[in-house]
């Protein structure tokens, strides 16, 4: 499944609009918020349809997946958004996530604990809450609720940092440790992140961390709490990944829909994140330009005076 | 005491889905008792009318079992103290609650997630390594530095 899809739902009381435009996107926040609520309407409109006194407008079927045979359901389920629950008792186990592995749905969780077995991005992150500005001009008696980004990044502003660590080992670290004049090391995986920032803002370092944020969503929670303790020394980056980088930064002609509408391009069925979707668009369009690119071990064309400005350029925040 | 035990248990007495162990296991007198009333008006902004009775603002009347998950829990851990909940039904908003019930009652619960208890002082011990911490910081750094969730 690909694409991007609005989901728009009600009933005589409660509005919810909101897209999808990824394989997960999870829905997080306070209690009370109405996430049951939204869950509960579209298991009765799947079971009912319009007789159930509710209107869902979406292009896509909608489900809520049952607590029994679920695994068989998502087998059987194609070209939909499954919605799943936060009392679901398996959403934790790797038999959840073998069946999302090259899924040809998209799926809605409920849910607070990190799921590290799922590859989500930290874009997809979402809190429900009521959408003041649409009660303004709709129905008055509804009330109008949409989602919204748990984490907001700003772009980070004029950072000089003693020490970049990059939750890349190879690739990634190779270019970033080119990159930079200072100071450059691989936490060696995503999980390690968290510790080796806190272990340099510790000596009073000004830390700044690169991380592929189309599949860092479970070690977000994590992260933010460290970084809120080092408030001013340590600075996350988080682009797509190192590979949406190298496209992004004109070393290659890439079509601009690659990377401003990936969800029309990167198939789920395929591509378990867009982590995934851009190492293999820079393999292939820099085959196709006389060069091998691999996660692995990094061309040296890559790390040419070129492709380095080219990507400094997209990163003019940092003073290198 | 708020006593938390961060990450996966197996206890026998633990409850991974309070809202549907509450719906059947609630006591009428649970929903009217002074600090549910509070906790149901701040956690959900509605009203009990009675222990079968609640006006919601945006629902209208509703039964109990419509109250939201979070606070379906605060109401379990604050009157059922023999089975250890799953808090991360609970959200932030559900944080002060907890502390509360933590200053009156030696509970346990379960949690996993870094739920915000906010800026200001508390304690808590934390089960897994049985360190009682008082603020924020010290919260996290023992979820973080033992890599509890």
């Amino acid at each position: 499944m690909r694409g991007k899809y609005s989901i728009e739902i009600y009933n005589n009381k409660l509005h919810y609009q909101f897209e999808v435009k990824r394989n997960i996107t999870i829905i997080q926040g306070n209690s009370a918020t109405g996430k049951t609520t939204l869950i509960n309407m579209i298991a009765d409109y799947s079971r009912l349809g319009n007789s159930s006194g509710i209107v869902l407008n979406c292009d896509r079927k909608c489900y809520v997946l049952p607590n029994e045979r679920w695994q068989d359901f998502i087998i059987n389920t194609k070209d939909s958004i499954i919605f799943v629950e936060e009392n679901m008792p398996f959403i934790k186990t790797e038999e959840f996530a073998k069946c999302l592995h090259h899924s040809d749905n998209y799926y809605v969780i409920v849910y607070r604990d990190s799921l590290p077995q799922l590859a989500y991005s930290i874009n997809e992150i979402y809190e429900i809450r009521e959408d003041r500005e649409s009660q303004k001009y709709i129905k008055p008696n509804l009330v109008y609720q949409s989602i919204y980004n748990i984490y907001n990044l700003d772009t980070p502003t004029n950072v000089t940092p003693d020490v970049v660590i990059t939750e890349d080992t190879n690739s990634g670290y190779e270019f970033f440790d080119e990159l930079f004049q200072c100071a450059c090391v691989s936490s060696s995986g995503k999980t390690k992140m968290h510790n080796q920032m806190k272990r340099y803002a510790n000596e009073g370092k000004t830390v700044l961390g690169i991380v592929d944020g189309a599949a860092f969503g479970a070690d977000m929670q994590k992260m933010m709490r460290t970084i809120s303790e080092y408030k001013n020394n340590c600075i996350i980056y988080a682009p797509e990944s190192f590979e949406y980088l190298l496209l992004k930064s004109n070393i290659f002609n890439v079509p601009n829909g690659i990377l401003e509408e990936t969800y029309d391009y990167a198939e789920s069925k395929i591509y378990d994140s867009w982590e995934q979707f851009f190492t293999e668009q820079l393999r292939s369009i820099s085959l196709d330009a006389g060069h091998n690119y691999s996660k692995r071990h990094l061309d040296r064309f890559f790390l040419s005076n070129r492709c380095i400005t080219k990507v400094k350029k997209l990163m003019e925040f940092v003073n290198c | 005491m708020l006593n938390i035990i961060y990450g996966e248990i197996e206890e026998q007495n633990y409850i991974f889905d309070p809202d549907t162990f509450f719906n059947n296991t609630y006591e009428d007198e649970w929903i009217t008792d002074k600090l549910s009333i509070k906790m149901i008006k701040d956690v959900d902004k509605s009203e009990v009318i009675g222990p079968h009775l609640i006006e919601s603002p945006v629902l209208g009347p509703i039964s109990q079992k419509e109250l939201s998950g979070g606070v379906k829990t605060l109401i379990l851990i604050n009157n059922d103290l023999n089975h250890i909940f799953n808090a991360s039904a609970c959200g932030d908003n559900c944080a002060k609650w907890l502390l509360e019930i933590g200053k009156v009652k030696d509970v346990t619960i379960r949690l996993g997630y870094f739920m915000d208890f906010g800026d200001g002082d508390f304690e808590i011990i934390v089960k897994n390594t049985g360190k009682l911490v008082r603020n924020r910081s010290e919260l996290d750094a023992e979820i973080i530095d033992n890599n509890l969730i």
